[in-house]
């Protein structure tokens, strides 16, 4: 094995992590699209908490394959931008659309459920169906040896070179079976997610049962295609040494998949479906291996100097010492949150006293203080009862006041989400800190007097 | 449109697009990062909603930089396939780098965003130094790897060949420290500047709102010293011009004529027919003396090359004084607001200042896209410099109008939307006045909540 092989190898598993990772984010999608029935809502705000943390850190993944690509085998790269320059410009609007609606859709700063938030939901659902069909419609084209001949594509003229290669029944069939399978992965892993919410759990059991029986039929359908279209990955998967128990092995995972579905092993169906997907992506590298790009662009013609490929090998470590703790790292973050079970507890708070009187620069100007003469005048009384007329304007408060020292002050705050407390007392509400136990300077004096805040979960 | 022209601008596009994100990731985090530890010493609570609005505009406008990156890396080989296949195995290396950091800082704004109640506060504080450090490198080996296409080493070309390749010695070339110190200053200055700008806008109509007064100190924090150094680096990058890339230099100064003692051409036009730059002030001796610190110096002009290996001269020249002319206003003003905050006077109550700074805020970014102008129009017709022609790099593909219109229409909707999300997010902005003291999260206002009690 030589070093172009390792590389290869690397490249093809951020491919393959791409595809569990990225992939299932882009079955999200799908589901998404397709949320259904009663629960239809939850659904959604499932699916889009699963990937709001990590989707980013997913995405990655492809982009650290191109570049792994083209650093070490540039001609390949070279010739895949030429040859599908207009299906890879396709999948790159799905990404762009999908990546900033689902940002829009969760960081838009509107309410939940509005209908513009709805618009980019519905945006980031079709750009996630449209994107895995082109994307494996683009692995069809490679595995299919249409991308040969010297770079020239399969003959003369526009369609023959920059068309016909990924726009014919096999791409296609490759691109569906693509599609089912990153929402075969999307569903399975979206029961566990859903773990806690039975029925929730069971919406996605039956859509992963159905996607798996739906990724059976894509399967099929590639073969035969195959058999006319892809000789190479055909007489790979059926006639090399390893075929065999690789079919039997990914039919396992498969069977091991539905099964533990089936019984509601959420834990080992995520595992098995995940082997099952990379057992099939590891049957096309397998089958076009030695090609980068059959029927004749080989990894040791393609391959870059050795000096380079040392580098990026030592590299690779390096980012991998980094990368795979931290990712590791923010897996477990994410999934902290999901234990965090909702429990009223009640926190009194009894502040130390302010360090030193504050007292502000010059004085206390009631609103702009444009003259120094007018802002004197309207500075406030101090202590508890004071009332202040700001300015009146229909967007601001008219009168505020400032509360009397010693009062109490009973607050309802959601654990979770902080920005979303309600307070019973309007006075409380201004004086809503987040408690922060076990820390002498947590409050300023403001924040609490002789008050107590009660923490209620929602 | 000729192919060539539509991939150019396509790429132009695409750069130009991208750029503005992938600054506000280099800087954002920094800011970020502040507030938060401001609120872990003090307990305001003002800075811990700033760093939490950072924090999510961060998210958006990361999200929009990462997709934006996406389509740049498959760019390189959609568009430029003869490019990638001799240059990838030289200078693949800092983009794999690049790649690697990039990941980094996806991994801990994911800590970041959904952490704030599921890490400790030691952990949390520390994912965001990881996002602010992994964002500047990402964009320090995006910035070595253009700086090769300035100043190619690291390799040998024999009878068409490619040899002795040395990624290491690539990375390590003359114009990477120059350009890489040049441009990750510029990302704080313009992000620090568009930030404090817009606070400082809102500060003219309420110079006691606490929240903008923080949000501006912060912002000038970061924003302030890179733009009075930012001078200094880009006096580096013209003196590593003058040697290196003098043809560049020549046509960023309509310096037509090599000569001794060549004056600093500022404004006009430029005929390149006639070799004059009409209606331009000139500075006699000042560019030799920029050039080399020397007013006898020579300096190469535009007829050291042949006329077909000009760049524009107009636009770079055009370009080069806008970028000049917006730097130096951005480190005046810099240099205004240290000196009166060393005087310990009150920035926000300031109203010239304010006005200086808001006028300042779409300043940096517009001298970040002079200044690539400058140095990729500068560099045509190579795309590395010497070595390749641009022409000899574009793919083979016809009707590249059509991908360019697109893609020119996509980031369209993408920037109208994305300003509009901004902008929407600034008018939320909570209004608190200073003499108040205290402190309410945005989230837990409603309509009247001042009137109560």
């Amino acid at each position: 094995m030589t070093l172009a092989d390792i590389l290869a190898g690397i490249i093809f598993v951020a491919l393959n992590a791409y595809a569990l990772l990225g992939g299932a984010d882009f079955g999200g999608g799908v589901w998404d699209l397709l949320a259904r029935g009663p629960r239809q809502e939850r659904q959604r705000e499932l699916i889009a908490d699963a990937i709001g943390p990590v989707w980013e850190a997913n995405h990655v993944w492809l982009i650290l394959a191109i570049v792994l690509l083209f650093t070490c085998f540039p001609p390949a790269f070279a010739r895949l931008g030429t040859l599908l320059h207009i299906p890879l410009s396709l999948v790159l609007i799905g990404i762009v659309l999908r990546g900033s609606a689902f940002t829009f859709w969760r960081y838009g700063g509107g309410a939940h459920g509005d209908r513009e938030q709805r618009r980019w939901g519905l945006l980031f659902a079709v750009a996630s169906l449209i994107t895995p069909l082109l994307l494996g419609a683009t692995v069809g084209a490679i595995a299919s040896g249409r991308l040969g001949e010297g770079g020239r594509g399969t003959g003369d003229g526009f369609y023959a070179t920059y068309v016909a290669s990924w726009l014919n029944p096999f791409a296609l069939a490759v691109g569906l079976f693509a599609l089912v399978a990153f929402a075969f992965l999307a569903a399975v892993y979206l029961t566990l997610e859903a773990e806690g919410e039975r029925e929730l759990a069971e919406d996605f059991r039956r859509r992963a049962l159905a996607a798996g029986a739906g990724l059976f039929v894509a399967a099929v359908l590639v073969l035969v295609l195959a058999l006319r279209y892809a000789p190479l990955v055909r007489d790979g998967l059926i006639f090399a040494a390893w075929a065999v128990p690789l079919h039997l092995l990914t039919a396992a995972a498969a069977i091991t998949a539905l099964v533990a579905l089936w019984y509601r092993r959420w834990r080992a169906a995520r595992l098995a479906a995940a082997v099952q997907v990379s057992l099939i992506l590891w049957g096309w590298a397998l089958g076009q291996h030695p090609y980068v790009l059959p029927p004749d662009l080989t990894i040791a013609a393609a391959a870059a100097p050795a000096a380079t490929l040392r580098l990026v090998l030592g590299a690779v470590a390096l980012g991998a010492v980094v990368l795979l703790p931290s990712l590791y790292y923010l897996l477990r973050a994410r999934t902290a949150a999901s234990v965090a079970s909702p429990a009223i507890s009640t926190v009194l708070r009894r502040p130390a006293a302010p360090a030193a009187i504050a007292t502000a620069l010059r004085d206390t100007p009631s609103r702009s203080a444009r003259k120094r003469t007018s802002s004197a005048l309207a500075a406030p009384s101090t202590g508890g009862a004071a009332t202040r007329i700001l300015i009146a304007s229909p967007c601001r408060p008219a009168t505020a006041v400032v509360r009397a020292r010693g009062a109490t002050c009973t607050t309802s705050v959601a654990i979770r989400a902080l920005p979303r407390r309600r307070a019973t007392c309007a006075r409380a509400r201004r004086a809503a800190a987040t408690p922060r136990a076990g820390s002498s300077r947590a409050f300023p004096w403001w924040a609490t007097d002789d008050g107590s805040a009660r923490r209620t979960s929602r | 449109m000729p192919d060539l022209l539509a991939a150019r601008s396509q790429m132009g596009v695409s750069l130009a697009f991208h750029i503005v994100f992938a600054v506000i990731g280099i800087a954002m985090p920094v800011m970020m990062v502040v507030a938060e530890r401001r609120w872990r010493v003090t307990g305001h609570e003002i800075y811990l909603d700033l760093a939490k609005r950072w924090a999510r505009g961060t998210a958006i406008l990361f999200a929009v930089g990462a997709v934006s990156g996406t389509v740049l890396s498959f760019e390189l080989g959609l568009l430029w396939p003869g490019f990638m296949r001799f240059a990838g195995p030289i200078i693949g290396m800092p983009f794999s780098l690049e790649g690697f950091a990039f990941f980094t800082e996806a991994i801990f704004l994911g800590v970041y965003l959904y952490g704030w109640d599921r890490v400790s506060p030691r952990a949390h504080q520390w994912a965001g130094v990881a996002v602010a450090v992994s964002g500047a490198a990402s964009g320090i080996f995006v910035v070595i790897a253009n700086a090769w296409m300035n100043a190619p080493t690291g390799f040998e070309v024999v009878n068409g060949q490619v040899v002795n390749v040395h990624p290491i010695a690539a990375m390590a070339n003359a114009a990477a420290l120059p350009q890489t110190l040049h441009m990750t200053l510029a990302a704080y200055a313009a992000t620090g500047f568009a930030v404090a700008g817009i606070h400082a806008f809102l500060l003219l109509k309420d110079p006691a709102n606490a929240f903008h007064r923080r949000a501006l100190e912060i912002a000038l924090l970061v924003g302030a010293p890179a733009a009075v150094l930012q001078p200094l680096s880009g006096d580096l990058a013209a003196r590593h011009l003058a040697r290196h890339q003098p043809v560049k230099l020549a046509a960023a100064e309509a310096l037509f004529t090599t000569q001794r003692g060549a004056p600093l051409t500022i404004g006009g036009l430029p005929d390149v027919a006639t070799g004059e730059t009409r209606f331009a002030i000139k500075i006699p001796y000042a560019l030799s003396l920029l050039a080399f610190h020397d007013p006898q110096a020579e300096v190469k002009g535009l007829d050291a090359v042949p006329r077909d290996l000009w760049p524009k001269v107009s636009a770079v020249h055009f370009s080069f004084d806008l970028m000049v002319g917006l730097g130096s206003y951005l480190a005046l003003v810099a240099l205004w607001a240290g000196w009166l905050a060393w005087r310990r006077g009150d920035l926000a109550h300031n109203r010239w200042l304010m006005r200086a700074i808001a006028l300042a805020t779409p300043m940096g970014f517009i001298a970040i896209e002079a200044g690539w102008m400058v140095t990729e129009l500068g560099r045509q017709p190579w795309v590395i410099y010497g070595v390749m022609k641009t022409r000899d790099a574009v793919t083979p593909m016809p009707g590249l109008i059509v991908p360019f219109l697109t893609f020119t229409l996509l980031y369209c909707f993408l920037g109208v939307i994305v300003g509009w999300l901004l902008y929407r997010q600034i008018l939320r902005s909570p209004d608190v006045p200073e003499w108040r003291r205290f402190y309410m999260p945005a989230g837990s206002r409603e309509p009247g909540a001042g009137s109560g009690g």
